[in-house]
């Protein structure tokens, strides 16, 4: 079903924007451009990301991380691997696509932990970042209850991944 | 992030170091580059291709339209707000996320907030549950995942499409009814 939705998807824009008489083509490649410049300047955040997980993966500090958050994962019906993710997310883009990757290369993409730490990095948002881009184009210092119920409603979702995804 | 990154390298880094003289962690310290530019190469490829499908998308002015609609439904959720600025902003903002347009709605984002900021308490409270919104990650067609999916090899890239609305859509319903609660009991007693 999801195979057919990102063809379909594709179609439908690209029908709609002949009949609404766009420049298609033009949009696509001036569309890709930014594309392209957001993605080249991921660069160093990824490799911080990449070595942090080296590090933190190599020296076994993971895997205390890991046992100290079992029994939250297991209330959650989550496997353990997926616990740096579950950190990950709402603090780094780059760190949950390294630590995605990662799951991919230790547990199998197809790997029950797999589908839930791809569920985990698709289905929520950088939490921190977001508050501080949007809140530090104001001069609102601080908004209280948004960070709480933000957090609650990730774990929320994770509480979902765990439950619909055997 | 800062602090996060600092404390974890230091203490990953001397615990190796006390481990096994840091051999292991060494290796992986240095092809952890090489890494990092893989993942990006699977990266820009997907953030090409769908910037610019969604370039497309943006053109036809749906956008802005999906955004109209959407501020009229949610509405009763940021009520007492009267600028009309502020709701075009919101209603784009919050159209560009669920589409993946990262590229319009953080603009629209940021406007949205330096409008509210403007409107006093009820500004406040429409920004409140604007950030929820935007944090709980609800997302259409989560076009990256499926990318690094594909790339890894998996029988069906697309399978973690509906857990993933599931899950998004279950924490986006759970922050819009604890913060409108919230909101309803007064901001500023939080």
């Amino acid at each position: 079903m999801g195979e057919g939705l990102v063809l379909a998807v594709v179609v439908l824009i690209v029908l709609r924007g002949m009949t609404k008489g766009v420049d298609v083509y033009g949009a696509f490649i001036q569309g890709g451009k930014r594309g392209m410049d957001a993605a080249g300047s991921l660069l160093p955040a990824l490799c911080a990301m990449t070595m942090l997980l080296a590090v933190v993966n190599a020296s076994g500090l993971s895997r205390v991380l890991t046992s100290l958050l079992a029994p939250l994962m297991r209330l959650m019906n989550l496997p353990e691997e997926v616990a740096p993710i579950l950190l990950l997310r709402p603090l780094s883009g780059s760190g949950s696509m390294a630590a995605l990757q990662e799951i991919f290369v230790q547990c199998g993409v197809d790997s029950r932990a797999g589908r839930i730490a791809s569920v985990l990095v698709s289905a929520s948002e950088t939490i921190f970042y977001t508050m501080t881009v949007y809140l530090g184009a104001t001069n609102i210092r601080k908004l209280p209850w948004v960070l709480p119920v933000s957090l609650a409603s990730y774990m929320v979702g994770a509480a979902v991944c765990g439950a619909v995804i055997h | 992030m800062n602090k996060v990154w600092c404390v974890l390298v230091v203490a990953g880094g001397v615990a190796a170091l006390l481990g096994d003289g840091g051999a292991g962690a060494a290796a992986q310290l240095l092809q952890s580059g090489q890494g990092a530019v893989e993942l990006m190469l699977v990266l820009a490829g997907s953030m090409v291709l769908w910037s610019g499908v969604m370039e497309i998308l943006n053109r036809t002015g749906d956008v802005e339209r999906l955004g109209r609609l959407l501020a009229r439904v949610l509405s009763p959720l940021f009520g007492g707000l009267k600028d009309g600025e502020c709701w075009s902003a919101m209603g784009m903002n919050i159209a560009a996320n669920v589409l993946g347009l990262g590229n319009a709605a953080t603009p629209a984002g940021i406007r949205a907030a330096q409008l509210l900021e403007k409107q006093g308490e009820a500004g406040l409270r429409a920004l409140a549950m604007l950030l929820v919104m935007n944090n709980s990650g609800l997302q259409l067609l989560p076009t990256t995942v499926m990318t690094l999916r594909s790339a890894a090899g998996a029988a069906n890239p697309a399978d973690v499409w509906l857990p993933g609305l599931l899950a998004s859509g279950a924490a986006t319903v759970c922050g819009l009814v604890l913060m409108g609660l919230i909101n309803r009991g007064g901001l500023r007693r939080g």
